[in-house]
């Protein structure tokens, strides 16, 4: 077993929100938080992670609802884990409410939503997008797509697309669903701890993140942020009482498997999250930098963003025809692109695709930045 | 050569075309012999019988193979006295 | 063989497949003669758990397998189907990943393994009526005819043989089972574009319609090149989620000005032409009738107007 890329520079756009900045990766090695997959639980007295004060569990969730405009948190086994505990209460209060066991979700989710749904017994329906080459999603195909469909269980949005990197218009969405009464999940996931996003401005009843993706930690972790009103039902605890031993286990809360991570990720959530709070005040420079990077690279032959512009996140991506025309001819096909990036100490790009790129520069330094645009020049240039 | 008995087992298959002439072709020979003509419907059965039979302990024998119309065939077989 | 792991795991199968050799010379090495005189079909099931077998022609208890499988000529009857002329020697039959150079394969099967196979051949046209059927409608058709087959089985099969009443049997030349693994694969490689997960449901006869064009498929649109002019298609759908409209687009980096039905719109550097058809009108896109003119008509128009 080796680790390949160690110096390289990142561009996966899922993972430049999570790199573990070098201080907080020296300190848990140090400290020992590495040695066990338990090391936050020794001065565990309920029997829930969450609610450890010692190291500063129950705090550090205080501060992170807070932060995002909630008021309870709990950490999750991944943003995937939030969404399922958002639906399966959706789902319960669909049942008891008679409303539709539907989740009315944007086209561009990730598929994580959509096995959430699928576990949690909900019907994914999708409001359209505009379609090529922008793939923007709009109030009023979701105002279309809830008419059409009644009352759903719940609506939800990526706040950015994994696909696209297109914001979602959760602000006007969360009017709307609060006016309507309809249970509103925003998955912040690739833009929570990036960029501003705050439930109580958007009227959002649920916000989910991915520590891992965008809050500079280890993977896997999430967080589920909601109101009060809702946390009584997706934070019940558990009523199991199995019948022989008469045992009970009223600290676990069965929505999110009884109890979450207490090793290594949330250790590593919890020193990053000052730098986190800190970034995301300076998301406006980095939504300049992004936009201005995408000018250069598409003044290399016939690389295109798709997506919206002015592009409002660092997921970027480009139908790069340039680089499909080489991989044609090239011994390595399709291979070619993330390999030639490789050589030139870059990596995150898809292994097999030429037609398209989804990367990201965030948190590149200025120098970095040049080398990715440098490398795309020189590849592009391969062509005969 | 006139039959002792007569076997019609038109419309059935293998591998209960075999098994019923094999019943028949024991309890023949347990009663002290004689000759079986066995009527079927089923073709692959023509090839199967005979061939089947020299599988057996007992020295059966295949006297004809006569067909009757289109799909059906008599069989002429003979068993030995096995009668104490 | 990685066959054999590929379709097991994509049919979910619980027996092994079942490669069948069929020679016309050599004989049974002595340790994979059957201990005693057994059913072709027998032999298939045992293989299926995982045991190996060579068979001459004494080692049959069922005379039907004698001629359907070419070790002799009928004597009586003209029986069918069979290999013929009857040249078999010794018929090797075993697991497919321990058989070399297997003929045919067999692969034992439920109704609805059954309904997935024929759906990734697109189509099987069975023949069987209940007799000589594991190595008849199994074999020997496929054997004969180049070309699968479905078994019900046989009552021989059904009383001696193993088989549940859930079970059924499909037989194909070995290269038809390479094929099938083929497609299992590539169903698997279509699903890993950009995030691993599939991104439109564009049926595979649409994208074989552009194919033929020239065009190949990105990510939910297509991409081809049309007289030198690089042109993407994408496939508008309405609000239930049909396909109602193709749309052609070629972006041009600068401005661009264009007539009617063209139309223009500013995106950063790009200018993105783009018009719009109803599909059904005169574009099938099914077959692609009409979309080559259609796109040349466009890309000639657009050199005018620059």
């Amino acid at each position: 077993m080796e680790y390949r890329y160690k110096d390289a520079i990142i561009i996966n756009p899922l993972m430049r929100g999570g790199i573990v900045p070098k201080d907080v990766q020296e300190r848990l090695f140090k400290e020992g938080w590495t040695e066990v997959g338990y090391t936050l639980c020794f001065d565990c007295i309920e029997g829930r992670s969450s609610l450890i004060t010692k190291p500063p569990i129950k705090r550090h969730l205080e501060d992170v609802a807070k932060f995002f405009g909630g008021d309870v948190a709990e950490h999750t086994f991944g943003c995937r884990a939030a969404q399922y505990a958002v639906m399966k209460a959706a789902k319960e209060a669909a049942v008891e409410r008679k409303l539709k066991k539907i989740v009315i979700a944007d086209p561009n989710s990730h598929y994580s939503t959509n096995i959430a749904a699928e576990m949690a017994g909900l019907q994914v329906v999708e409001p359209p997008h505009t379609g090529y080459p922008e793939y923007k999603v709009t109030l009023e195909a979701y105002e279309e797509k809830i008419d059409a469909i009644g009352e759903p269980a719940l609506v939800m949005a990526t706040h950015a697309d994994p696909y696209y990197g297109n914001i979602s218009p959760v602000e006007e969405l969360g009017k709307l669903c609060y006016e309507k009464e309809i249970p509103f999940l925003v998955n912040a996931a690739y833009t929570g701890g990036v960029m501003p996003i705050n439930i109580k401005d958007i009227k959002a009843d649920f916000l989910t993140l991915s520590a891992h993706k965008s809050m500079a930690s280890l993977a896997p972790l999430g967080y589920l942020v909601t109101t009060y009103e809702w946390s009584k039902r997706v934070f019940a605890v558990s009523k199991a009482a199995p019948d022989w031993t008469g045992r009970g286990f009223g600290k676990k809360i069965p929505g999110l498997f009884g109890c979450s991570v207490g090793g290594l990720p949330l250790a590593s959530s919890i020193m990053s999250f000052p730098l986190v709070k800190k970034r995301v005040k300076e998301w406006p420079e980095w939504e300049k930098k992004i936009n201005a990077f995408i000018d250069k690279l598409e003044e290399i032959d016939d690389l295109m963003l798709l997506g919206e512009r002015p592009h409002r996140h660092h997921l970027m991506h480009f139908e790069t025809p340039v680089f499909w025309e080489i991989s044609k001819h090239h011994r390595r096909r399709g291979f070619f692109l993330a390999e030639e990036m490789f050589r030139r100490g870059i990596v995150g790009l898809h292994k097999g695709l030429s037609k398209h790129v989804k990367l990201s520069i965030y948190g590149l330094t200025d120098e970095e930045i040049e080398k990715v645009v440098n490398a795309f020049e020189e590849i592009a240039a391969m062509k005969e | 050569m006139k039959e002792t008995e007569v076997l019609d087992i038109r419309g059935e298959k293998c591998p209960n075309t075999f098994v019923y002439t094999k019943i028949k072709l024991e309890d023949l020979a347990y009663s002290g012999g004689g000759i079986l003509k066995v009527i079927v419907d089923y073709p692959p059965a023509v090839e199967n019988i005979p061939r089947s039979l020299k599988t057996e302990k007992v020295s059966y024998k295949l006297l004809d193979v006569k067909k009757v119309d289109e799909n059906t065939y008599e069989l002429l077989i003979e068993a030995p006295s096995l009668k104490e | 063989m990685v066959m054999d792991k590929e379709i097991r795991a994509y049919l979910g199968m619980r027996h092994n497949l079942v490669g069948v050799k069929i020679d016309s010379e050599g004989e049974a090495s002595k340790d994979k003669q059957p201990p005693q005189r057994m059913r072709f079909c027998q032999m298939v099931y045992e293989a299926a758990k995982g045991n190996s077998f060579e068979a001459e022609v004494e080692d049959y208890s069922c005379p039907n397998a004698i001629i359907t499988l070419g070790y002799e000529e009928p004597v009586y009857v003209d029986i069918q189907p069979r290999i013929n002329p009857a040249k078999t020697k010794v018929v090797k039959i075993g697991p497919l990943d321990e058989l070399k150079d297997p003929d045919i394969v067999l692969a034992i099967l439920n109704p609805k393994q059954v309904m997935e196979i024929s759906s990734l051949l697109e189509g099987v046209e069975a023949r069987f009526k209940g007799s000589m059927a594991v190595c008849g409608e199994g074999v020997a058709i496929p054997y004969t005819e180049n070309r699968p087959n479905v078994t019900f089985l046989c009552g021989g099969a059904r009383t001696f043989g193993d088989y549940k009443d859930s079970e059924l049997v499909f037989g194909a030349p070995a290269e038809t089972f390479a094929k099938m693994a083929e497609k299992i694969q590539n169903l698997s490689k279509t699903c890993a574009a950009l995030c691993g997960c599939r991104t439109s449901d564009i049926s595979p006869h649409i994208v074989k319609a552009f194919e033929k064009l020239g065009f190949e498929k990105g990510t939910d649109y297509f991409f081809g090149q049309v007289d030198g002019q690089k042109v993407r298609i994408y496939l508008n759908k309405d609000f239930g989620g049909r396909i109602k409209y193709v749309t052609i687009h070629i972006p041009i980096k600068g401005d661009v000005k264009v007539k009617e039905p063209m139309k223009a719109k500013k995106r950063g550097p790009w200018t993105d032409v783009s018009v719009t058809f109803t599909v059904g009108e005169t574009l099938d896109i099914y077959t692609g009738k009409g979309l080559k003119e259609a796109v040349l008509d466009i890309v000639q128009k657009l050199r005018e107007s620059k």
